[in-house]
């Protein structure tokens, strides 16, 4: 059977309250600290006595405490109420607070750490649904997959033709589906990788998710050749477009690259200088990408020639550019979930469109050939790199 | 099998007297346009070519995996623009598999 309380709180309370600074303020006693306890110094709910509690650095015995002249805090206590606590009706305990009591130590980090803020560097989550398109935010179509399978890659940039429609590019296998898309098909943001399970409840068929999610629609692609029993192709871009619907989201910051800054337009094409054998220029590159975000990279090759695995097989690609981190990223230039990337030099002039990495490379297609090959496949003329 | 490689090998080291040693530009040009010709005197299937940034001398880096190198040529000879040009050949046993970089999964 529980025992009840037998000293009323609100007198212990009373105590503290009237006596607490007197306590603190003797010096003799070691008090470092009073407040309203329990006597069995556990939870305030259990079924002891309320008492007075009184903290000291380290508890002495009463031996210790007669040596050094300490008195005992039940006679503090009495030298300063006037009575001893038994008298009023008042139990007391003393409790081994191990140390003083210290603020909480402030923050630090190392140096090195140090961003531009003085906390670690700025970051967006790129996976999120976002009221703004920008470059960098996952997307997806997903056609033919969804709900049974979950997809995710990144919005690379965004272009206008000359009627000054707006188009997002990404790559084929990312919106296009490696080939399998059908025009009109609608692309989401985020990925349906992306989406919590109760989205996942709420938006469980592909009509729902659409409703909900989509920015865009399918317009062309170039399709990616795989090797047939007769010949095996040669590609140079995985890419694709879709025009914005702009009812749907604001295009307000559809020059913004993350949170990297805005794009300056279509770069040059990297070029070996004839006489040096180095790429004119600087080959320092940026990208914004949905699973690794704000990298940094460096071109450490061109006109790479290699095989590319997809899920429909393994293709051809040649006139690739090869880009390794540098030593200052963190990780890896890219990872699953990058593809579809826009990738930018030092002036943030659009330069490539991450496709496929391996384990420490990363591989993508000469932008100026990325527009060259979707301005044929659209039809509508010239496509031009939105810039802030 | 290996054996046929490796001769084939031996044998296209030796550069013929009417090639032209290659520039930066035909190294371009070469992995531009000649991709397949270059891969056929290369006797190994996985492989990556490119063209190195560094200005340490025109050639084409070819990826293979390690243990693997002994088997590339140390030149090989195309014809661009009319004429042969040999073209050095610089063996890495760096192979890695690319892959598209998509992030996918089946739904639980």
């Amino acid at each position: 059977m529980a025992k009840a309380p037998d000293v009323c709180v609100t007198s212990v309370r009373d105590w503290v309250r009237k006596y607490g600074n007197a306590v603190l303020d003797d010096p003799t006693n070691g008090i470092i600290g009073i407040g309203v306890g329990k006597k069995s110094t556990g939870a305030l709910d259990d079924d002891s006595s309320f008492c007075v509690t009184g903290f000291v650095q380290r508890k002495l015995t009463r031996k210790q405490l007669k040596a050094r002249a300490i008195p005992e805090f039940s006679a503090s206590f009495a030298a300063i109420s006037g009575s001893r606590p038994e008298q009023q009706a008042l139990e007391i305990d003393v409790v081994d607070a191990g140390s003083t009591f210290s603020a909480t130590p402030k923050l630090r980090v190392d140096k090195s750490q140090r961003g531009p803020y003085g906390g670690p560097l700025p970051s967006v989550d790129l996976q999120k649904k976002f009221e703004a398109i920008r470059g960098g935010i996952g997307i997806t179509n997903p056609a033919g997959a969804y709900p049974e399978y979950l997809s995710v890659g990144t919005l690379g940039f965004i272009v206008c033709d000359p009627q000054e429609r707006l188009y997002l590019v990404s790559n084929n296998h990312v919106i296009a589906n490696e080939n399998d898309a059908r025009k009109g098909n609608v692309i989401v943001q985020p990925g349906t990788l992306d989406l919590t399970d109760t989205e996942l409840d709420l938006m469980d068929t592909l009509a729902r998710l659409r409703n909900q999610l989509r920015i865009a629609k399918l317009s062309a692609w170039v399709d990616i050749e795989f090797p047939t029993a007769a010949q095996i192709p040669f590609n140079e871009v995985d890419c694709a477009i879709a025009e914005i619907e702009q009812s749907r989201r604001s295009v307000t910051e559809v020059a913004r690259i993350g949170l990297g800054g805005v794009s300056r337009g279509l770069g040059p094409d990297y070029r070996v200088d004839a006489d040096s054998g180095r790429v004119a220029g600087s080959t320092r590159v940026y990208k914004a990408g949905r699973t690794t975000g704000w990298t940094e990279g460096e071109v450490v090759a061109l006109n790479v020639l290699t095989d590319v695995e997809y899920g429909a097989g393994v293709a051809r690609f040649r006139n690739q550019i090869a880009i390794k981190p540098t030593a200052d990223n963190t990780g890896p230039f890219s990872d699953s979930g990058d593809s579809g990337s826009g990738i930018y030099n030092q002036a943030h002039k659009l330069v490539a469109l991450l496709f496929a990495g391996s384990a420490t490379r990363t591989l993508a297609n000469p932008a100026r050939k990325v527009l060259s090959a979707l301005g044929s496949a659209l039809g509508r003329g010239r496509l031009t790199v939105v810039q802030g | 099998m290996t054996r046929q490689k490796s001769k084939r090998a031996k044998r296209s080291r030796g550069q013929p007297q009417s090639a032209r040693s290659a520039d930066y530009s035909d190294i371009r040009r070469a992995l531009d346009r000649h991709g397949a010709e270059i891969l056929k005197q290369i006797p190994l299937k996985k492989v990556q070519l490119s063209q190195p940034v560094d200005g340490a001398g025109a050639r084409i880096c070819v990826s293979v995996e390690p243990g693997e190198e002994q088997k590339v040529p140390q030149s090989i000879v195309i014809r661009i623009g009319g004429s042969n040009v040999s073209i050095r050949i610089e063996a890495l046993g760096d192979y890695e598999t690319v892959k598209a970089q998509k992030g996918d999964i089946q739904s639980s």
